[in-house]
């Protein structure tokens, strides 16, 4: 019996909780700027639950003291218009509550929007969103990747924000709110993570038919690994392809290298119209729908409309023999960034 | 249900009747077809939510064909509607049921005008339907931003429908106001200042000014989207234009929207409470100063919708302090509505039980609006399912708890029969229980990382659970609102006829001193006013009769007619023409309505009443019968 309420309440909790490491709770900071913000909602918190128990408990009170009760009065001689005392009370107690509120919410906004501002030493990634993923580029090193910004940890960040198409929004719960990605104009964000690990990001403002899959993760990694990331990123792939990968790859240049680059055939530092495949590979996901493996991408290469709605890639269900297909999946898999020598 | 409402109509011999309404410019009838069709929408965008919520009951759920563009296209039918077609009209009816009785008039200012706007309305809102047949609705939420609502990223017809449905029925709603204001300023009962209006009424003048001032906002925001759609204009597109135009427009319009939504439901709490507390409302004057503070600071706000948008850190801070002193204005009125309860005697029958469910509801609304306007903490909670638990904290456990209780307050004075109250309790406590199930969990969504208008989530988010039980909360209120459709009917059949004049025993406004329902001119003679909550006084002091203001005369009243109707169809002809670029019927359309009002402004549109009977329950008299 025990035993039988305790796999119901584990089996509760995996249904209420999901069942993943990585998360993306705005209630478990792993940034200055999340914590910032934690902090602020908080405060807020706190001050409105004071709010919140006042009303309820005279509430209730009054309900229960005034109810008309059977056999009861049936009227009340208490017909006051007002009580000014009263009524001054409670404009000055809120009027306190939310200076309290709004000094740290002044402070905290110019103290986020210094930080964007200077860029001392901070690592600058551009990102750019494109109807319906994300590009991250390193101007400074060089590199472009697609689905997943690898960052150091301790360091600080600056995401400088765009959009190729319609308005999107940059949010990473855990590492700070979001800001929008607007067409032709240039935002900024910035936060320093303070603990490694991947977490979860997504658009947050509508953008069209695939938004709601249009994520990407973040990686926090320490100095070594994500200097070595770039390194990887950098070297072309190696020569040694097997056969089959090597006639996918040939399928790959004919066919995909239009719109895809991989570090090899085109290191495409900008400006690509769909995502850059170098590091495809090590993805969690393929288009942040499907998890990565063989039998989805051939899922995803049929019919990537019905994978993902809205998604800008035609379906190549025609254009290729099962057999190419098997080919061309074997080069995307082979496509993993092999760590530089550090 | 088209369906059913013919054999309804044609079983119960009840086509003449519905003729009778359709060429009506009678303000309580107005009010009714306001009160049928709101309800009737009402009934389509919450058949939207509940798709929406089955959608995302489960984790990459394939329900139906609801993914994508189709998802879209009904969150975005669901939010527009409820907003334009569901909350505004029902409150609009209750105004027209309630304003002119309560101060004593015989109908409003501008009849022919109160028809029109009607018909308007349902013109815009059978675009906004039409589309769902004809191309598919709408997908750019009902905040439709540019540049993704241009035809260069939406080209499907759907947001033509939106930037012309909206504009028609918004014409309506702008001769509603203008209508209210010269009712209220100027036909109010002898004696009646404006600080001894009742609250509802004081609500609706508010409400009309904002109206009048923010809907020309849109009206333009909605010009430059159909330029930009339909003419091959580039206003709003990011390169050539400006996309946040459209942002800055809408929300300019958008933000006091919110405040028209909200402050006649205030109006009717408070007109509600009182009543059934038995109770002078407590501190009337500071309620009356708090509405009007509340409608001004909805100018005030607008940015902290686009807090996200990179307007600088100064902006967001002025629109952050800004945006948080509307609590002020607003504690006083909770807090002045809880003293009004203390001391009272109080009953709890439905319109009341909706009055008072509101109270804790929207002050968790108002909470969640203060924690929204905290901008750091904003730019977490903004565009998640957060906001989406605050809107609905603010606008169902507000607005929507505030209509109910003003339909099963007045609904006696309409028909002359009160709705169940049994079933009303029914229907109380499961909407209730059904809306914290729903919303609530929706602000945990929003921290746990869930985005906004997404059509789905993976398992791995560990959103399942809350999800699920939204989705359960949704069907619970879907459940109560049967209730109420199965209380119309019932009571419709089986309550007693014939209730009297007040047959809450505790009204305290005037429009409780003529009979249920009331004769075509409501007041045979226009009462005199000494008070506030006169018809309380008189009850107390004067024998239970209101002093008359004048001797029994001959009345002119406003004729029948079926051109605002036909104006409407032609509005609707017109628009559809625009859309589907056909000319002709933009001809037909554009020649039916001038040629209608040109017809109009020749006739005269009065007819008399030879001098009424006094009714015998009529409670307004004095020296002379
Ligand atoms: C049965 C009751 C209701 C349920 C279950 C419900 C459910 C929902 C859900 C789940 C969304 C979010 C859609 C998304 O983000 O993907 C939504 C959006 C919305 N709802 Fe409701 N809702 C209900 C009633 C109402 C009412 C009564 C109103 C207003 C009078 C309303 C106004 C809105 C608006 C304005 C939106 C935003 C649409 C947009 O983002 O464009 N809802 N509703
Ligand atoms: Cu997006």
């Amino acid at each position: 019996m025990k035993k039988a309420i305790n796999s119901i309440a584990t089996l509760f909790l995996l249904f209420m909780t999901g069942c993943s490491p990585e998360k993306w709770d705005v209630l478990d900071p792993k940034s200055s700027t999340a914590e910032t913000q934690l902090s602020l909602i908080h405060l807020s918190i706190a001050l409105m639950s004071i709010v919140l128990i006042t009303v309820t408990v005279l509430f209730t009170f009054f309900l229960v003291k005034y109810r008309k009760r059977p056999g009861w009065q049936t009227e009340t001689k208490n017909q006051k218009p007002g009580d000014k005392k009263l009524e001054i009370t409670w404009t000055l107690i809120p009027i306190l509550i939310l200076v309290i509120l709004a000094v740290p919410t002044v402070l905290d906004t110019y103290k986020l929007d210094q930080e964007t501002k200077a860029s001392d030493g901070a690592l600058v990634v551009k990102v750019t969103a494109h109807q319906f993923w994300w590009e991250f580029e390193y101007p400074e090193e060089g590199v472009t990747a697609s689905e997943t910004l690898h960052v150091p940890v301790d360091k600080k960040v600056i995401i400088e924000l765009t959009s190729a198409d319609t308005i999107h929004s940059f949010w990473v719960p855990q590492l700070g709110g979001k800001q929008d990605a607007n067409p032709g104009r240039k935002n900024r964000l910035s936060f320093t993570p303070n603990e490694t690990g991947v977490y979860r990001g997504s658009c947050a403002e509508l953008c069209g038919r695939g938004h709601a899959y249009m994520r990407f993760h973040v990686k926090v990694e320490t100095e070594s690994e994500f200097d070595s990331w770039i390194e990887g990123m950098k070297q072309p792939e190696q020569a040694n392809l097997t056969d089959s990968e090597e006639k996918g790859q040939e399928i790959f240049k004919n066919q995909c290298l239009s719109c895809h680059g991989t570090q090899g055939l085109d290191p495409k530092v900008s400006g690509s119209p769909a995502p850059h495949l170098g590091d495809f590979a090590s993805q969690k996901r393929i288009a942040n729908v499907l998890p990565n493996n063989r039998e989805n991408l051939k899922k995803w290469l049929n019919e990537p409309q019905k994978v993902k709605p809205g998604a800008k890639m035609p379906s190549f269900k025609k254009d290729f023999t099962d057999e190419e297909k098997d080919e061309l999946i074997d080069y995307l898999m082979s496509l993993k960034v092999k760590e530089g020598e550090k | 249900m088209g369906i059913g409402a013919v054999v309804f109509l044609t079983y119960y011999k009840k086509w003449g009747s519905l003729w009778s309404y359709m060429k009506t410019t009678h303000h309580s009838k107005v009010g009714i077809l306001y009160l049928s069709a709101g309800f009737a929408f009402f009934l389509r965008a919450g058949l939207d939510a509940l798709i929406i919520r089955v959608q995302l009951a489960l984790p990459q759920n394939e329900f139906w064909v609801f993914q994508g563009d189709k998802y879209n296209q009904m969150m975005t039918t669901h939010g527009t509607t409820m907003i334009f077609f569901v909350a505004m009209p029902l409150l609009i009816g209750l105004m027209n049921v309630a304003v002119p009785l309560q101060i004593g008039t015989r109908d409003l200012a501008f009849p022919f005008l109160n028809a029109l706007s009607f018909w308007l309305f349902l013109a815009g809102g059978a675009l906004i339907n039409i589309s769902f047949v004809l191309g598919g609705s709408p997908t750019a939420g009902w905040t439709s931003y540019a540049p993704l609502a241009l035809d260069e990223f939406t080209p499907a017809t759907g947001n033509d429908y939106y930037s012309l449905g909206l504009q028609v029925s918004g014409i309506g709603t702008l001769l509603t106001a203008i209508n209210f204001l010269v009712t209220i300023i100027n036909k109010r009962a002898p004696g009646m200042k404006l600080m001894r209006m009742p609250m509802f009424t004081w609500a609706t003048l508010v409400t009309s000014i904002l109206i009048l001032f923010a809907f020309p906002a849109l009206t333009v925001a909605l010009l430059l989207l159909m330029f930009d759609r339909l003419y091959g204009t580039s206003l709003l597109a990011a390169d050539a234009g400006n996309s946040l135009i459209w942002q800055h427009l809408f929300w300019i319009f958008g933000h006091p929207e919110v405040y028209i939504l909200i402050l006649p439901a205030f109006g009717i709490f408070s007109d509600v409470i009182t009543t059934f507390a038995k109770k002078r409302l407590f501190g009337y004057s500071s309620m009356v100063i708090a509405l009007v503070l509340i409608g001004f600071l909805g100018f005030m706000v607008w940015i902290h919708h686009m807090f996200t948008v990179g307007l600088g850190p100064t902006s967001n801070a002025i629109f952050a302090i800004s945006t948080m002193s509307i609590a002020v204005p607003t504690g006083i009125k909770i807090f002045n509505w809880l003293f009004t309860l203390r001391g009272g005697v109080i009953t709890f029958n439905t319109p009341m039980l909706f009055s008072l469910g509101f109270i804790p509801s929207f002050v968790i609304g108002g909470i969640t609006g203060v924690m929204l306007a905290t901008v750091p903490a904003d730019y977490q909670y903004h565009d998640s399912y957060f906001v989406v638990g605050h809107f609905h904290y603010v606008i169902v456990g507000g607005t929507v708890l505030g209509i109910f209780a003003g339909v099963y307050y007045w609904w006696p004075k309409l028909f002359g029969f009160m709705l169940n109250d049994v079933l009303g309790k029914w229907h109380f406590w499961t909407f209730l229980i059904g809306f914290h199930l729903t919303f609530f969990p929706m602000h945990i969504m929003g921290l746990k990382g869930m985005p906004r208008r997404v059509f789905t989530y993976l398992p791995e988010d560990g959103l399942t659970g809350l999800n699920f039980t939204s989705t359960i909360g949704a069907f619970l209120m879907g459940g109560s609102m049967m209730i109420f459709l199965w209380n119309v009917y019932q009571s419709y059949r089986h309550s007693p006829r014939g209730v009297g004049n007040d047959p809450w025993e505790d009204g305290r406004t005037i429009e409780w001193a003529i009979p249920s329902p009331p004769p075509e001119y409501n007041f045979a003679r226009t009462p005199k006013v000494y008070s506030n909550d006169a018809w309380w006084q008189a009850k107390k002091y004067q024998n239970g009769r209101l002093e008359a203001a004048e001797k029994l005369t001959s009345i002119r009243m406003p004729r029948d007619t079926a051109k605002p109707m036909l104006i409407g169809l032609f509005m609707l002809i017109g628009s559809f023409g625009v859309i589907v670029e056909v000319w002709y019927f933009q001809l037909i359309g554009l020649l039916g309505t001038i040629g209608l009002m040109v017809l109009h402004s020749f006739q005269d549109s009065s007819r008399k009443i030879v001098t009424p009977k006094t009714h015998p329950d009529e409670k307004i008299g004095g020296e002379e019968q």
